[in-house]
């Protein structure tokens, strides 16, 4: 017995002992390391997403891992800093007309695609012709279909011509979706895994890993301080967290919110939070439904405890939203008309009445078993629903399940969760009006509503345009196109060694990835 | 069937484990049945401001929920939920799967073809796979979980039936009743269906126990019983949230689906050895 533990001991001793020679030597971890002045620099990232890619389409992706990949992989004439403000990418200026409708973009000299082809002015135009047609669907389709034409004088400019003024197109081509794609890209498909950003894909494994190289013909490689960026999929939140706290990860993504308290009191690691996308029930009003009624709606959307939401279904870690999602700093915030569905039963109960369902309705609320917080979000309201009257009845599918009936309109009231995809309040176009979809009232149409949009967008900036969005979102109030509930916050944890990366605020908090360019990673 | 012999086969088969078990059973069943007069909250009640307490709480037992929901409460009506789907499930299993082996057995030839290769086919699938695939289409709830896995289950009581009417259907009372003139239908019902009941009432209850199993893995899923109705599948599935901070609220049912389950099949041996000793020697817990 003697014997056998002062051999462990000595075998031990004899494992440990070089290991701790080496890495006292080194001064650095597993991996590759290169002295850039400042300290000893890690040229490996590491990150633990939460959902696999099985195809990139940089112009439909959304949601946090797609965007994450799109962010590295692909770029486009713009992007966006850490503060959300919109900068140069590929483009290295631009001019804009008096009227917002003619955009030039000066391309910097020398772009390549990362199969060695050369980027122009011609690729823009093919890219941006590509998004404005219908059969691309594209996420940023009812922007780009404004359109007129795209113009190349030479090779380092494009003239882009709109059909109406639009003072935010600048930050619709700084989303990810407007990366500019090689040729191959522009089929049906949409799917591109190469394109002109920072990484290039070197190795996938389906459901479970991609690994990424640094991009030497990328612009800006000189500010790439990552040779390697393997990115693994972890889907359940606590294994994502777990990767992180054992020194497996370097970076994660959608932080559970139940566990933000325990990265928190971790001093190795950061809690990135920033309140992003944003938690709403939509309606189906075809014909003949209650819902159709614009007082139900209305009713609904003061009968919510927002409160009960952002405690049950996101542990706290929320803000309520009680009128359109306009976030407190925007200039376009207003504070009566951003808390104008604030609860008030008594009024939603006459409402009932004066609709007519006195003694309520049935329906079907619709939801998703596949994240908790759908669920949880649908279960939280249930009760209050029920109190006006609307007995609900739970679906909840999984989740492709549930986009394909909120898409074709199987239910009453669907719980949903969706960003805008920038930050200008022009985004709520996509929630009110176009063909039926999977994010919005299925039958909803408000051409009064549509037009104000409309005005939004050629409004001059500063108070004309102030007073535009203003009655869009009295609009809103008034006529319910969908209940907001809460702005859940969006949140990355990283390593204390990892500095620059930062969680870009509000709807952008999926193009995160874009600061990874400039971010270093200390031995 | 009380008979004394009977009876003191039932007085061995006995063990203070297998007493538990009754006892666990019994308790169980009691529970479910009072459950709407015991003064518990209602299992649906939400009260967020006291969300997440701990177990031995003031008015809750065992805490509650992220939705302030009693715990306890939801445990016991939960019971209910699992106790009415098992049931029904194994009554769906034993009626179809004795029928099958019944007339499989007894006729032979075309009818043992059709009804013994149709329960070779829903063997052929995995049982989680099978109920996954139907739920998935069919969509969740009570009465859908019933059917399947009533189907699911119903094979094994189909060859249990199937050897045991193989084994007697040369026997002389059978061969008696035909020279009496019996039709086959009455032979099946009153000669050969009583003499092989006992392997099947002693299958029941472990079918239950698979059951409750099966309920709970496909709630645990999001497939399975539609919410807010308390599912001990459920409550692990929502409790796995807060696993770190309030390990209960997955322990708790956990521990409920495994100690049903346990006793369930300790019924099931205690009345395999008193009503099927020929199966019965062998193992003795």
């Amino acid at each position: 017995m003697g014997y056998r533990s002062g051999l462990k001991k000595w075998l031990v001793a004899a494992v440990i002992a070089p290991v701790m020679i080496l890495s006292g030597c080194s001064g650095s971890g597993d991996s590759g390391s290169l002295d850039a002045g400042s300290g000893e620099l890690n040229t490996t990232l590491r990150i633990a997403l939460s959902a696999d890619v099985a195809d990139l389409k940089p112009s439909r992706d959304q949601g946090a891992a797609a965007m994450m990949l799109d962010t590295l992989i692909h770029r486009g004439l713009l992007g966006y800093d850490g503060n959300g403000d919109v900068v140069p990418a590929l483009a290295e200026s631009y001019d804009v007309n008096e009227t917002n409708t003619e955009f030039t973009f000066h391309l910097r000299e020398g772009l390549k695609f990362q199969d060695g082809s050369d980027l122009t002015s011609e690729n823009v135009k093919k890219t941006l012709e590509f998004l404005a047609s219908s059969d691309s669907g594209a996420k940023i389709f009812a922007t780009m279909s404004d359109l007129d034409s795209v113009e190349t004088p030479d090779a380092q400019t494009a003239v882009v011509k709109l059909k109406n003024p639009n003072v935010a197109f600048p930050a619709y081509l700084a989303d990810t979706t407007a990366a500019i794609l090689p040729e191959e890209a522009f089929s049906a498909e949409g799917t591109a895994w190469s394109g002109a950003g920072p990484f290039i894909l070197e190795e996938t494994n389906p459901g479970v890993s991609f690994t990424l190289k640094k991009n030497p013909d990328f612009y800006d490689a000189a500010n790439v301080n990552f040779e390697d960026i393997t990115i693994t999929i972890y889907a359940d939140g606590q294994a994502r967290l777990n990767a992180l706290l054992a020194g497996d990860a370097d970076l994660m993504d959608f932080v559970p919110w139940e566990s933000f308290s325990q990265v928190e009191s971790n001093s190795d690691l950061v809690l990135d939070g920033q309140s992003g996308p944003w938690m709403y029930l939509h309606f189906n009003v075809s014909n003949g439904s209650p819902l159709a009624n614009e007082k139900v709606r209305q009713a609904i959307a003061l009968a919510v405890n927002r409160e009960n939401v952002a405690t049950s279904a996101f542990s706290g870690q929320a803000t309520v939203t009680a009128g359109a999602p306009i976030a407190e700093g925007s200039e376009f915030y207003n504070a009566e008309l951003a808390n104008g569905w604030s609860q008030n039963v008594e009024k939603a109960k006459q409402l009932m009445a004066e609709a007519g369902y006195a003694d309520g309705f049935d329906a079907v609320l619709l939801s998703s078993s596949q994240y908790a917080f759908h669920q949880d979000t649908a279960l939280s309201v249930q009760p209050d629903l029920e109190a006006i009257g609307i007995r609900t009845t739970l679906d909840s599918p999984d989740w492709a399940t549930r986009q394909q009936k909120a898409a074709e309109g199987q239910y009453d009231i669907a719980v949903a969760g969706s960003a805008g995809v920038v930050n200008d309040p022009s985004f709520l176009v996509n929630f009110v009006t176009g063909p039926a979809a999977n994010n919005r009232s299925y039958g909803f149409d408000d051409p009064e509503l549509n037009q104000l949009l409309a005005a939004g967008l050629t409004a001059a900036p500063g108070a004309d345009r102030v007073a535009a969005y203003d009655a869009v979102q009295a609009r809103i109030i008034e006529t319910v196109p969908f209940a907001s509930l809460v702005a859940r916050t969006q949140a990355f944890a990283y390593t204390n060694k990892l500095t620059g990366f930062s969680n870009i605020p509000g709807f952008l908090t999926f193009e995160s990835g874009y600061t990874l360019v400039g971010a270093k990673l200390a031995a | 069937m009380f008979s004394a012999r009977s009876l003191r086969r039932l007085r061995k088969s006995l063990n203070p484990v297998r007493i538990a078990g009754i006892i666990v059973v019994v308790a169980i069943i009691v529970l479910t049945l009072l459950a709407p007069f015991l003064g518990l909250p209602d299992p649906l009640a939400q009260d967020i401001s006291n969300q997440l307490l701990p177990i031995g709480s003031e008015g809750h037992l065992l805490g509650t929920d992220r939705f302030g929901r009693d715990v306890l409460s939801r445990l016991i009506f939960g019971a209910r939920v699992e106790l009415v789907i098992a049931m029904g499930a194994t009554a769906v299993a034993l009626v179809l799967g004795t029928f099958l082996g019944l007339v499989g057995g007894y006729f032979g030839g075309i009818v043992e073809t059709l009804s013994m290769r149709s329960v070779d086919v829903i063997l052929a699938f995995p049982p989680i796979v099978l109920a996954l695939l139907v739920v998935t289409i069919y969509g969740t709830g009570a009465s859908t979980l019933i059917v399947v896995m009533g189907v699911l289950f119903a094979p094994r009581f189909a060859r249990l039936t199937y050897g045991q009417v193989v084994s007697i259907r040369g026997m002389e009372y059978v061969e008696a009743a035909r020279v009496f003139g019996s039709g086959p239908l009455r032979i099946v019902g009153t000669v050969v269906l009583p003499n092989v009941s006992a392997p099947l009432i002693v299958q029941a209850p472990l079918t239950l126990a698979t059951s409750i199993l099966l309920e709970s893995g496909l709630s645990y899923l999001g497939l399975g019983v539609t919410p807010p109705t308390p599912s001990w599948g459920l409550m692990v599935a929502d409790g796995q949230r807060d696993i770190v901070a309030h390990p209960s609220l997955v322990a708790v049912p956990s521990l409920a689906i495994v100690v049903t389950i346990l006793a369930f099949g300790l019924v099931g041996d205690v009345m395999r050895d008193w009503l099927d000793p020929r199966r019965g020697m062998a193992s003795q817990l």
